[in-house]
């Protein structure tokens, strides 16, 4: 789908993303990409945001895939939106693909009961291995896995 | 010779503070950065190939701590000569070698301090220089739970091909800035720009959605 200039892959799949939510606590455009948290069954939005240093689930989403009750790493997170105490745990999350092939990655992400915000794709345990462009003109998203 | 210990303020700020700079020689050298280097972050030109927090890492290379050669050198103790010669860390074990055995006590000890600086680490956001921490520990000592459950925690992610597929959402996102204002607080269920229903929680948006005969699954999505 997209090549390295050395002609190995790059993305093996691409999605269209939502860029305006009026979720967003600020006026400005972010980008929303579709995962599946583990076996959720239906896809859900994710914010994409590399300055997170983890990735965010939304209580509710972590209750559904039965993460909430696991034992993870107690962890304080400082937000925007304050300091929040929550537990990084190890979990599947799958970037869904519209064409291509969609990856499944075995991430860490935070998980907090008072977390009210929405899901969020960090760099650190998911991300970063994660290859990704972003082509504002059409809104597509493209992803690979990384080597 | 000039020695940068970038992130030295870390361990500083924890209780014992000692015991901590002397373990960071001792990471320092485990972690094969030699002492005249920075920690964790790599000479400049290894800077590029960190991962994890690069953008960060470029941050505090404007705010290392210099100390010199000989302020560094008594930090090393017994405790790091412990380390580096007794214990190398894993993966760089030899056949040849046959590691004495420290003390329990000593054993536990470091344990428990790599663990306390893994976490702190952790909490800073450093989760490049956490993985380097843990994985500098010696063989013997990294099937501890403590530490075992950590590493996985920390271990980088893993990738796969999936067979899951989903179709073009752009009628649903069209749907969401169209409608978002009225359903403030609602979990919606979306399918081909057309609202499948809608419940006030996950869990009651799923159940009421799961006998719906859509060609495609739902979009779900929380309007907040």
């Amino acid at each position: 789908m997209l090549k390295t200039l050395d002609g190995a892959d790059f993305a093996t799949g691409r999605a269209r993303f939502l860029d305006e939510d009026a979720n967003a606590l600020e006026g400005t455009a972010k980008i929303f990409v579709k995962i599946e948290p583990s076996n959720l069954g239906s896809p859900v939005l994710a914010q994409l945001d590399t300055g997170c240093p983890w990735s965010i689930l939304k209580p509710e989403i972590a209750e559904a895939i039965n993460l909430m009750d696991e034992e993870g790493q107690p962890q304080v997170l400082s937000t925007r939106l304050g300091i929040v105490n929550g537990q990084l745990k190890r979990t599947t999350i799958t970037i869904i693909a519209d064409d291509g092939n969609s990856i499944d990655v075995e991430a860490t992400v935070f998980i907090s009961a008072d977390w009210t915000a929405g899901n969020f794709l960090g760099y650190g345990g998911l991300l970063e291995r994660v290859r990704f462009a972003v082509d504002p003109q059409e809104n597509f998203f493209y992803f690979g896995h990384s080597a | 010779m000039a020695t940068q210990l970038n992130n030295s303020d870390v361990f500083h700020q924890l209780p014992g503070g000692g015991k901590y700079t002397r373990h960071i020689a001792g990471l320092t050298a485990m972690m094969g950065h030699g002492i005249d280097r920075s920690l964790g972050l790599g000479s400049p030109q290894h800077r590029q190939a960190e991962n994890g927090e690069r953008t960060k890492n470029a941050a505090l290379t404007h705010s290392p701590i210099d100390l010199t050669l000989d302020l560094a050198a008594p930090f090393i103790g017994d405790f790091g000569a412990f380390l580096c010669k007794s214990s190398p860390p894993a993966g760089k074990h030899r056949a040849d070698q046959s590691p004495s055995s420290p003390a329990p006590g000593l054993v536990a000890e470091h344990i428990e301090i790599t663990y306390r600086v893994a976490l702190s680490l952790m909490e800073r956001e450093q989760i490049t220089l956490a993985r380097k921490a843990l994985d500098a520990l010696p063989v013997g000592q990294l099937g501890e739970p403590i530490i075992i459950r950590l590493r996985k925690l920390l271990a980088v992610p893993v990738t796969k091909t999936s067979q899951k597929r989903d179709t073009d959402r752009t009628l649903d996102y069209q749907w969401i800035r169209d409608h978002a204002q009225d359903y403030r607080g609602q979990w919606v269920a979306l399918d081909k720009g057309e609202l499948l229903g809608t419940a006030t929680s996950l869990r009651e948006l799923l159940d009421r959605v799961k006998p719906l005969r859509s060609e495609h699954r739902p979009l779900l999505h929380q309007i907040s």
